[in-house]
């Protein structure tokens, strides 16, 4: 289209610069490409604003109409139909345009997480609702459909909902290259799937396993035993060789309290040559209050590493008993390690009056020897319960 | 002889375009990544499992700053996350600093064992409030440095997280800032030393009690230039670098540090007039010569804004301190220049820093006197000079205004969209009437450098956060 004119104003402005030397030709054509992207970024932003506009426009639309109506529907203690909700929304999904459902999703899950602050959600309404404005569909469709980035979103949103999801559709994300979209599925997976929902973490759950890969999973687990009581967590480290994934694994069997795997943990604590893993089983065996462990990790104490023995001081702190103590105290007095010095002092203190009588013992013994820094590192431990706890 | 200064002129002019050209496209993709990748529903994790969230300690040097210092402490106790602490840093100021923090704070002498893990002038005291409500807070007196690195390092001293974030009592933090600066730490598969995140200007904004209200765009002309450069700077630059883990300088006004390896790299350096450039490079170093994988990350979301050189007179004493720090950078990490034993540092960063960051005011300078040359003894015509002159203009402009676009991609922060076409208009003056400016002021920063003047730290008007103080002329060791 108007090839021609083109080509003629290209042509004078070429017979504009003839005879100039190359650089000044070349020097033209980076000027007319800069004011071209100058002149794009003036019509992107003005696109852009657009957008920006009519989303929250739609937005503001979308919350009048169904706000009101959603928040009655879910907080309702009668439970309604799918054809009875659609009639109340008054919303005819055959004529919604697509975007539109974007916006819905966004408007049910506020009114779902507020209402659900309150203790008042009713859970078949708010599933209806979802089925009445066919929100799983299209996000759904969305996972088949968008290119990785997108797809992640979607698998959030549908995270989110909370509302099942088909293992077909996931099946494709859960292998993907994509890292970042092949974990969140399996987290999605893992959270909503209800013949095998543990499979990926009995498969070492991904390669690449970050801190906020525990989080996801942490939250779906506490989830997960919400709904029923969660299996044994240690066997899902059998196969694993992945240490983060391994400390993960130990830190939720004492988060969830499995007791039961306390007599394991002293078995795998010889085996394990990975600092970081037998720092955390004996930070495990703490939380689980396992008085039996105390003497085994007295032995182990002088022939760990710093990471070890900063654990073993913490889990003596938790543990609480006579024996305990006296072997902080003796390992307060035998290091010179000001850092450790502190660990040990304030789980001495965790010891309550015991402890505090014998940190005050402690004091005395640095003031007969004028030791000032032990004074005062004594002083603030003692400050940090009477101000604020640390 | 002639012939081979215009020509350099020429090509350096246009590797800069090209440049800057691949660092947008870089920028923008890792812009659009970063978006998706972190969202909202990453967030709410660290806030719905406080114990699972990483502890983060804030510090902030405060030197003679009674004007803002309550508020600034107010917005930092503020700030949403489940873990925090908050260390200020009384650098022996001489105004009641420390006495409104001791009385509006409810402070308290602490006994504390302070360990000097890094250099710094000797403590005095530490003080922690008696009522709860404070309790994230802790303050440091300590004697005057003469300098913000000598305070940050008492701070790290005391800090207790892993992670800390380097910035100014000046500066206010965006309520989610903690939880959206730690996510890419959280994300990595490598060990992050360092996040960095956009700055942005508070001059314009509206604020009540240390939170800012209404993000406008600034009123004044300098600091208006300087949120676009700021934006630039941010959004392309150290967005497209990040893609290849070179970002060459983690802000000294906002960013977070791995505390364990500031410790080993030696702390900030009290000497260095551009402190935060000389940690950055030095902890890559670190990284570098005990063979550890590392990233640096760049976090495009505006989390920080701070008070702009509200006239020429501040923006000179700014831009001369800048200079003075960047030759003297250049100067002290020489040897880390193509040296292949520092890999992106030593051929990446390194060359960068020299070619596109120092050289350029000398070269805009020279080369515009140059230009005038030719055009006065007819050795170009005016043809060919006006085309030179937009070549250099349109580099700036279009950058800009696509930076401008970027910043509205990751959400709309300004309430009204005329406000984003304020910055996109003033842009198109930037070139006349504010960057010939920082290209003299740098260059008398290198010149004073170079005859080893005197330096003296600059002084900022504080203007207060609220609205009800009055302004007052304090000293800035920011």
């Amino acid at each position: 289209m108007y090839y021609d004119y083109y080509l003629y104003y290209l042509s004078y402005l070429s017979s504009l610069y003839n005879g100039y030397p190359l650089i000044i030709r070349i020097t033209v054509v980076m000027v007319m490409a800069l004011a071209a992207i100058t002149l794009f970024g003036v019509f992107r932003l003005l696109y852009i604003g657009y957008r920006i506009n009519r989303k929250e426009k739609t937005k503001r639309n979308t919350e009048g109409h169904f706000e009101e109506k959603l928040t009655f529907i879910m907080r309702s203690k009668v439970n309604y139909e799918v054809d009875e909700i659609q009639e109340l929304l008054q919303y005819d999904t055959s004529k919604a345009k697509r975007w539109k459902s974007d916006v819905l999703t966004d408007v049910v899950l506020t009114v779902k997480n507020s209402i659900y602050k309150e203790g008042e959600l009713n859970e078949i309404n708010y599933k209806n609702c979802i089925e009445a404005l066919r929100l799983m569909g299209f996000w759904e469709k969305r996972i088949r459909t968008s290119g990785p980035d997108r797809r992640k979103e979607a698998l959030q949103v549908v995270g989110a909902m909370d509302n099942g999801v088909n293992s077909g559709i996931l099946s494709k994300s859960t292998f993907h290259k994509n890292k970042h979209l092949r974990k969140t599925a399996r987290d999605l997976h893992t959270s909503q799937d209800s013949y095998n929902p543990f499979r990926f973490m009995e498969e070492n759950f991904d390669e690449a396993f970050t801190q906020l890969d525990k989080l996801r999973l942490h939250s779906t687990l506490i989830k997960r035993s919400k709904e029923g009581r969660l299996p044994n967590l240690l066997r899902w480290i059998n196969n694993s060789k992945n240490p983060n994934y391994i400390v993960f694994i130990l830190r939720e069997v004492g988060f969830f309290r499995q007791y039961e795997a306390a007599p394991t943990l002293m078995g795998m604590l010889d085996r394990q040559e990975n600092r970081d893993v037998r720092a955390q089983i004996i930070l495990t065996l703490g939380a689980l209050e396992y008085k039996e462990s105390a003497s085994t990790l007295i032995d182990r104490f002088h022939l760990e590493t710093n990471v070890v023995r900063e654990a073993i001081i913490t889990t003596m702190g938790h543990l609480q008993g006579t024996e305990s103590l006296r072997f902080l105290v003796e390992a307060y007095r035998s290091t010179e390690d000001v850092n450790s010095k502190l660990v040990i002092a304030r789980a001495i203190k965790n010891h309550g009056v015991q402890g505090n009588q014998e940190l005050v013992r402690l004091q005395h013994e640095a003031h007969i020897q004028s030791n000032e820094n032990e004074n005062t590192l004594l002083n603030q431990v003692f400050s940090e319960a009477a101000i604020l706890p640390v | 002889m002639i012939y081979f200064f215009t020509y350099l002129i020429y090509f350096y002019a246009t590797a800069l375009a090209l440049f800057y050209l691949g660092l947008m496209i870089m920028s923008y993709y890792n812009t659009l990544r970063y978006r998706y990748r972190y969202t909202e529903r990453e967030e709410s994790y660290l806030k719905d499992f406080p114990e699972e969230a990483p502890g983060i300690s804030i510090v902030a040097p405060a030197f003679n700053e009674e004007v803002i210092i309550y508020d600034s402490v107010n917005s930092l106790l503020n700030l949403d996350y489940p873990t925090f602490e908050v260390i200020i840093v009384n650098d022996g100021s001489k105004d009641k600093t420390l006495d409104i923090l001791i009385e509006e704070f409810e402070l308290e002498e602490m006994p504390y064992y302070y360990a000097y893990k890094v250099y710094c002038r000797p403590v005095r005291r530490v003080f922690r409030s008696k009522n709860p409500a404070y309790s994230k807070l802790k303050v440091v007196d300590k004697e005057n440095g003469g300098t913000k690195a000598d305070a940050m390092n008492a701070g790290v001293n005391i800090a207790q997280y892993d992670y800390f974030i380097n910035t100014d009592v000046d500066c206010i933090l965006a309520e989610d800032t903690l939880s959206k600066i730690i996510l890419p730490v959280l994300d990595s598969d490598k060990h992050v030393i360092a996040v960095g995140a956009t700055m942005r200007m508070v001059n314009g904004c509206t604020i009540d009690k240390g939170r800012i209200t209404r993000v406008k765009p600034p009123n004044r002309l300098i600091p208006l230039f300087q949120e676009t450069e700021y934006l630039r700077s941010y959004l392309v630059a150290k967005m497209g670098w990040s893609i290849v883990n070179a970002i060459p300088n983690v802000s000294g006004g906002f960013g977070l540090f791995d505390r364990n390896v500031v410790v080993a790299a030696g702390g900030f350096d009290s000497a260095s007039h551009a402190e935060d450039m000389d940690m950055t490079v030095r902890m890559v170093a670190y990284m570098r010569e005990n063979k550890k994988a590392y990233r640096i990350v760049q976090c495009p979301y505006s989390l920080c804004w701070t008070e702009g050189p509200p006239n020429i007179k501040v923006l000179n004493r700014q831009r001369t301190r800048w200079g003075r720090g960047m030759l003297q950078f250049i100067i002290d990490h020489r040897k880390f220049f193509l040296n292949k034993d520092y890999g992106r540092l030593g051929f990446l960063v390194m060359p960068y820093i020299v070619f596109f960051e120092f050289l350029a005011p000398i070269i805009e300078f020279t080369g515009f006197l140059f230009l005038l040359f030719l055009l006065f003894t007819n050795q170009v015509n005016f043809d060919t000079f006006w085309m030179m002159i937009a070549y250099a203009y349109l580099i700036g402009l279009s950058v800009s205004i696509v930076t401008v676009s970027y910043d509205l991609v990751l959400g709309k922060l300004y309430k009204n969209f005329w406000e984003y076409l304020k910055l996109v208009l003033f842009s198109a003056f930037e070139a006349i009437l504010y960057h010939p400016l920082v290209v003299i002021f740098t260059l008398r920063g290198y010149v004073q450098y170079l005859t080893r003047k005197n330096f003296k730290w600059g002084q900022m008007t504080r203007q207060g956060f609220s609205p009800s103080k009055n302004a007052n002329t304090v000293h800035n060791n920011a």
